[in-house]
């Protein structure tokens, strides 16, 4: 009864709430670190870089346009990224265990990235783009293989196989990237591991990179806001209300695809993003994608950033990388989620 | 009408699971699909409403083959009642049977016409499921569940309404409720009812028609009380009957036989 309260008063004011709060982590993201910056040197900060003018010296200036805000804004965007994919895999898969990450999307997408910044790889048409091309081609073929592999062992998809599956190829593409690092040089050594789930040290082209991806991305699933209500409930009863299955099926695992693997190329494997964000999302106004995806959006943006913040005071002036926050949060919530499923199957 | 020509369907590519079963369903009549387990009356259903695509041979469907149309034109044909509809998430009622709505919109620029919002409030009011349009469907019973998924397929104000097993996983008063809610509406808006049946009595309660199957073709075929005789039926399942009329409604009562009673 009180979950129905909540849901019905958020159903009006969805989006005020979490844009605030948004706002006010950007905020304090900028702000919070080894030096801290006040308030009014940020928007003071933003009036030089944009009107020229000259209020904040120029240390001040470099921390908070070079390197707080670039930081901050990757978060978000990530977060969103993972959120989004999260939301599109488990409507589509009925299972709402997945995410980028259980899946093994992320791990197959990083091998991607490794093997382009190994080889030096760069593609014709795409160039500047390589590194996200790639890496989502090879996150969209691990899914397929997955779900190939799954529909072997159980034509349902079951929950469980599902997630097994991608345990099974998480394991073996950490051990493809073992082998990568053991055989790359110094160098190129801490590129890898800057894959491994990092957000910090990233100029802002990283972001300008993965904007047009989210944008795309999110446009595709919104579209098919109705259709991803109608494959929850099963791709039988789907069919009999006139949603051409397979044609959504593969256009809304491609664009999680799209989406995870470019969060993957600018940041590495963050984890359990795709699965917390989702499940609070729904609690809070309900599993109609229509709210679900742009609330996912924002709210994913919200979870990353907040976590970033938490990794870097919790330990200061030394930092945590921002995955183990994540799964920190991540892994009990799997857990948990698991828990009342089994609890409402019990039901059932 | 929807007929069918020379169908055959195969699982596994060697057993044939239907052979050459040809027939056509008239308009406006509620038709019964019985025989024994692995005669094929489920794989018929599948593929009469173009779940499945046969082997051979096509469907017709108002004057259209089934395998030409897309799925939001058969979902405006054809609305299906499965045996068990599942769901991952808790919707609210009213939302679910929104869905039924969404073979009439377009793709691209959705929106909700007056003729959907009738359609809906249509569904909630025949199937009196009004009352808890706000609740989540988690919250409510397997019958309740039934009755929903059944005003999601009325939503779709469909011609054609077909049930596969509608007994299966619900109690007598709430399989008596659904079925005679259709029989209204078979009567009152000349839809054609097409159900899968085990229970034969439901079956000579409801049809007007029966079809047997047996080993994926057709076994019998003609009007209900011609259909369900003791010869017939023996001869279909392989075990005794006995077939009474009960002088109230006219209809007939299926007695099964046992070696001990």
């Amino acid at each position: 009864m009180q979950r129905r309260f909540i849901q019905r008063f958020l159903n009006k004011n969805i989006f005020i709430i979490p844009s605030f709060v948004l706002l006010l982590l950007f905020i304090l993201g900028v702000s919070i670190g080894s030096t801290s910056i006040p308030f009014y040197s940020i928007i003071q900060s933003f009036s030089d870089a944009f009107f020229k003018t000259n209020y904040v010296p120029d240390d001040i200036q470099t921390i908070v346009m070079n390197i707080r805000v670039p930081r901050v804004l990757l978060a978000g965007l990530v977060g969103a990224c993972l959120a989004l994919a999260g939301v599109a895999f488990q409507g589509i898969l009925k299972n709402p265990l997945a995410d980028p990450f259980t899946l093994g999307v992320s791990s197959g997408a990083s091998v991607g990235a490794v093997f382009v910044l190994f080889f030096q790889i760069s593609l014709p048409i795409v160039t500047y783009f390589t590194l996200p091309v790639v890496s989502i081609l090879f996150g969209f073929f691990t899914l397929l293989l997955l779900i190939l592999f799954v529909r072997k062992l159980d034509r349902s998809l079951n929950v469980e196989t599902l997630i097994l599956g991608g345990i099974i190829i998480s394991s073996f593409c950490s051990a493809l990237l073992s082998l990568f690092i053991t055989f790359s040089d110094n160098e190129l050594r801490s590129v890898i591991g800057w894959l491994m789930g990092n957000i910090g040290g990233r100029g802002i082209q990283y972001s300008m990179t993965l904007l047009p991806f989210l944008i795309l991305s999110f446009l595709i699933l919104f579209g098919q806001h109705r259709q991803l209500d109608a494959m929850t409930f099963g791709s039988t009863n789907a069919k009999h209300i006139g949603i051409d299955v397979k044609k959504v099926t593969y256009v809304i695992l491609f664009t999680g695809s799209i989406l995870s693997g470019a969060a993957v190329a600018v940041s590495g494997t963050i984890g359990f993003v795709g699965l917390v964000v989702p499940h609070f999302t729904r609690v809070i106004v309900g599993p109609l994608h229509r709210k679900l995806l742009p609330l996912s959006m924002i709210n994913g943006a919200i979870f990353l950033i907040g976590s970033d913040i938490f990794s870097r005071v919790i330990l200061a002036p030394r930092e945590l990388p921002i995955g183990v926050i994540t799964s920190l949060i991540g892994a009990p919530i799997f857990a948990i989620i698991l828990l009342q499923m089994k609890r409402n199957r019990g039901k059932r | 009408m929807i007929s069918c020509q020379q169908i055959s369907y195969s699982y596994n590519g060697i057993q044939k699971d239907i052979k050459d079963l040809s027939y056509s369903i008239n308009e406006g009549e509620w038709l019964g699909i019985i025989g024994p387990n692995g005669s094929g009356k489920s794989t018929f259903l599948h593929i009469l409403c173009g779940l499945l695509k046969p082997l051979t041979g096509d469907v017709m469907v108002d004057g259209e083959y089934i395998s030409k149309m897309s799925n939001k034109d058969i979902a405006k044909k054809i609305a299906v009642l499965s045996q068990q509809n599942s769901y991952t998430f808790s919707y609210e009622v009213n939302e679910t049977i929104k869905l039924g709505r969404i073979a009439y919109s377009s793709s691209l620029f959705p929106n909700w016409t007056k003729q959907d919002e009738n359609a809906v409030n249509n569904a909630l009011l025949m199937t009196s499921t009004h009352n808890m349009k706000q609740k989540f469907i988690s919250e409510i019973s397997g019958g309740e569940r039934q009755r929903v998924f059944l005003a999601q397929a009325f939503a779709q104000e469909t011609p054609y309404i077909f049930l596969d097993e509608p007994s299966n996983h619900l109690d007598l008063m709430h399989t008596i409720k659904i079925l005679d809610l259709l029989k209204e509406l078979q009567q009152k808006e000349e839809k054609t009812v097409i159900t899968v049946f085990h229970d034969l009595n439901l079956a000579s309660l409801y049809c007007d028609r029966i079809l047997a199957l047996k080993d994926g073709t057709t076994f019998c075929e003609g009007k209900t009380e011609d259909v369900l005789t003791e010869e017939i039926l023996e001869d279909l399942y392989g075990t005794s009957f006995q077939i009474m009329n009960n002088p109230n409604t006219n209809k007939k009562v299926i007695v099964y036989k046992s070696n001990y009673a």
